[in-house]
């Protein structure tokens, strides 16, 4: 009895011997080695999921925003029979089978199956418990508008990289940078809480872009694309007291929501990247200049009555003869003859030197990507005949939003302003991180001469102007017409089919509330701009002025009724 | 002269009470980590609830931006609603800095009191 009691204690004694030792081996010699092991099984690595800031209007509505999708993703070697897998998966995702089964069928052990895929229908897929299917958590920017300011709103591409518009340009606000974080999981797999918001949101853009005036500058830019059968036509709206663009539209658009079928000449922002020789609507340049130079005054005579000038061996024409005109009626008739006379009286190096004023052959520095300078070459360049050309907006390239900003600084008493379409960015908490501060503004001209100017501008759009189309009843508004031939790349020489007909101005006249200029480039039937852009004008400033809620200056006369309160 | 053997009482008494305190203590530890691993996985679902009702919030975002969107209510009131865009004739400006009463109330001309 006693011999098996000293048995069974020394067995006893072995055991808890072993069991100690195997726990020193667990918990002290190798407890690095297993505590990794474990932390493998326990710990799952996950990507925090990123979203992309909001992209707002001036009023606060949304223009961009991201949708909650998932992508679908497999292992092709964990597929059983990627036959019946495919055909399952196309009937529910509307896609090609065989293309499905080349995917579910390749090497590797990840392969895309579809990208951002809806909820609903990754619900369906998730039903049918295919082996070898997973998904990943994905968003997909979304633009509710559609195509309402695709071209300053820009695009992503499938991973929601930047590609255009305010998303490229501001991309580093709208993006965040992600990372990664451990999240434990039990031995079925199912995770447990970790007490970290997963997902980190970038900041939110609020643009200067108002939806209203941007709907009604599209609707018109369509009708009239349709209406003049043009190539393209571009409207920008901006106020010009501060260069805040409120609306920038550009026909052909495309729907950003499907950008990559887009085609490129859908995709060009033509109000900043293409370049066009503008016409009369440069005679600003000449005009302002010989004001503030103190050579003519409004009632200055030039005798355009030949209805053509020769300057360096080169003759500009008039559309018809005009007779003696003063001044102030050679920008409102909009003369050629009569500009070339102002632009030989001030000379080649006072045309260049305020085309430079006024900004011309630079950048204007709007925030958006990809804008081109345009040009105007130095005087020593200029051909004899030159002189004669850049007065009437000849042998000068230059884009739609370079001659608004020009007609802004005569709105404005002079002033350069900057043009931007980013006013202010937040973080997802609302706390502002950037506002547009505009830089010294450089001064163009004089106030007394941009005032003098205006109210030429202003008889444009009267009797005996080129621009009487454009006139806004209730409202005075001051512009100018353009008319340029294109330069037929086949002959090297101005077509005579092609043309850019253009309209420029602000509204209303003394008290401007919005700048704005619009390009119809190749119309059929008509060319003048004060024929198929001014009425475009007219439309777009006259809605636009109902929606500001601008007064019209015509109560009294008209015995409107006017009703005034505290 | 009486002997008490207080080895006999400490077994009798401390032992089965050491042993059930250890016991007690060993189920506590065990149900205060299964209690917070239940709170865990209670915590998850919520989790995966709140995405779940934040992937829904963005989704009727998105509808809601764009059923709101000018182009969408313009069509809506032209069409059904049969709505036109004010034309600037017959707009009534209400100017915030002016005079408390009318002071233009007639197409005449007329005025009714003074500013």
């Amino acid at each position: 009895m006693r011999k098996r009691a000293i048995i069974l204690n020394t067995a006893i004694i072995f055991g808890f011997v072993a069991v100690f030792l195997r726990l020193v081996d667990l918990m002290v010699l190798n407890h690095g080695r297993f505590s990794e092991k474990a932390k493998i099984q326990q710990l799952k690595q996950e990507d925090i999921q990123v979203r992309r800031g909001l992209i707002y209007d001036r009023r606060g509505r949304e223009l961009g925003v991201n949708l909650e999708v998932e992508s679908l993703f497999c292992d092709p070697a964990a597929i059983v029979s990627p036959q019946k897998a495919a055909y399952s998966v196309s009937e529910v995702t509307g896609k090609n089978p065989e293309a499905m089964l080349a995917k579910f069928s390749s090497k590797g052990r990840f392969v895309w199956v579809e990208r951002k895929i809806n909820h609903e229908t990754a619900e369906k897929i998730k039903k049918m418990d295919i082996k070898g299917l997973g998904f990943i958590p994905d968003a997909k920017r979304f633009y509710p508008k559609g195509k309402l300011a695709a071209h300053v709103i820009g695009a992503v591409g499938i991973d929601n990289q930047a590609l255009e518009g305010v998303e490229l340009k501001y991309n580093k606000f709208l993006k965040t940078p992600g990372g990664k974080i451990l999240v434990a999981r039990d031995a079925k797999g199912r995770t447990l809480s970790t007490g970290v918001d997963i997902e980190s949101k970038g900041n939110n853009v609020i643009l200067t872009i108002d939806e209203g005036l941007q709907y009604i500058a599209e609707k018109e830019l369509d009708n009239a694309m349709a209406q003049w059968r043009a190539t393209a036509a571009t409207v920008i709206m901006m106020n010009p007291l501060t260069g805040e663009i409120l609306a920038f539209a550009n026909g052909p658009a495309y729907d950003p929501n499907s950008a990559s079928y887009a085609k490129d000449f859908e995709k060009r922002n033509r109000a900043i990247t293409d370049c066009y020789e503008p016409g009369s609507t440069f005679k600003i340049i000449v005009g302002s200049a010989a004001i503030e130079e103190g050579i003519v005054n409004l009632g200055t005579k030039f005798d355009c009555s030949k209805g053509a000038v020769s300057v360096g061996g080169s003759v500009i024409h008039d559309s018809h003869r005009n007779g003696v005109l003063t001044f102030k009626e050679v920008i409102q008739k909009s003369s050629n003859v009569g500009s070339t006379m102002v632009g030989m009286r001030l000379g080649k190096e006072r045309v260049y030197k305020y085309a430079k004023l006024f900004g011309f052959g630079e950048k204007t520095g709007i925030d958006l990507p990809g804008e081109v300078s345009g040009w105007i070459r130095p005087p020593a360049k200029w051909s004899a005949g030159s002189i004669g050309a850049i007065s009437i907006g000849q042998e000068v390239a230059v884009t739609p939003l370079q001659v608004l900003r020009a007609y802004s600084a005569i709105a404005n008493g002079g002033v350069l302003v900057t043009p931007h379409v980013v006013s202010e960015i937040r973080t997802p908490d609302g706390v502002s991180v950037y506002k547009f501060m505009s830089k010294e503004n450089k001064r163009a001209v004089s106030k007394k001469t941009a005032g003098i100017f205006k109210d030429i501008l202003k008889t444009v759009a009267e009797d005996g102007g080129t621009g009487k189309g454009a006139a806004v009843e209730g409202n005075h508004i001051a512009g100018k017409t353009g008319t340029a031939q294109i330069i037929d790349p086949r002959t090297k020489r101005y077509s005579k089919e092609k043309y850019v007909g253009s309209f420029v101005g602000f509204v209303p006249a003394d008290k401007p509330m919005i700048a704005m200029i619009v390009v119809i480039y190749e119309p059929k039937g008509q060319i003048y701009g004060g024929a198929v852009a001014a009425p475009v004008f007219k439309k777009i400033a006259k809605q636009a002025l109902s929606y500001l809620n601008v007064p019209r200056e015509d109560t009294l006369e008209k015995n409107i009724l006017v009703v005034e309160r505290r | 002269m009486t002997y008490v053997n207080r080895n006999g009482i400490f077994s009798f008494f401390f032992v089965p009470l050491a042993v059930v305190l250890i016991l007690f203590g060993i189920f506590s530890i065990v149900w205060l980590r299964s209690s917070v691993r239940t709170v865990e996985y209670s915590i998850s679902a919520l989790d995966r609830e709140k995405m779940e009702i934040l992937r829904e919030r963005k989704t009727l975002l998105a509808e809601k931006a764009s059923l709101l969107s000018i182009q969408s209510v313009k069509s809506q009131g032209s069409g059904k609603l049969a709505l036109v865009f004010p034309d600037r004739t017959k707009v009534v400006y209400v100017k915030k800095d002016g005079k408390s009463t009318p002071f233009k109330a007639s197409l005449e001309g007329r005025q009714l009191s003074g500013p």
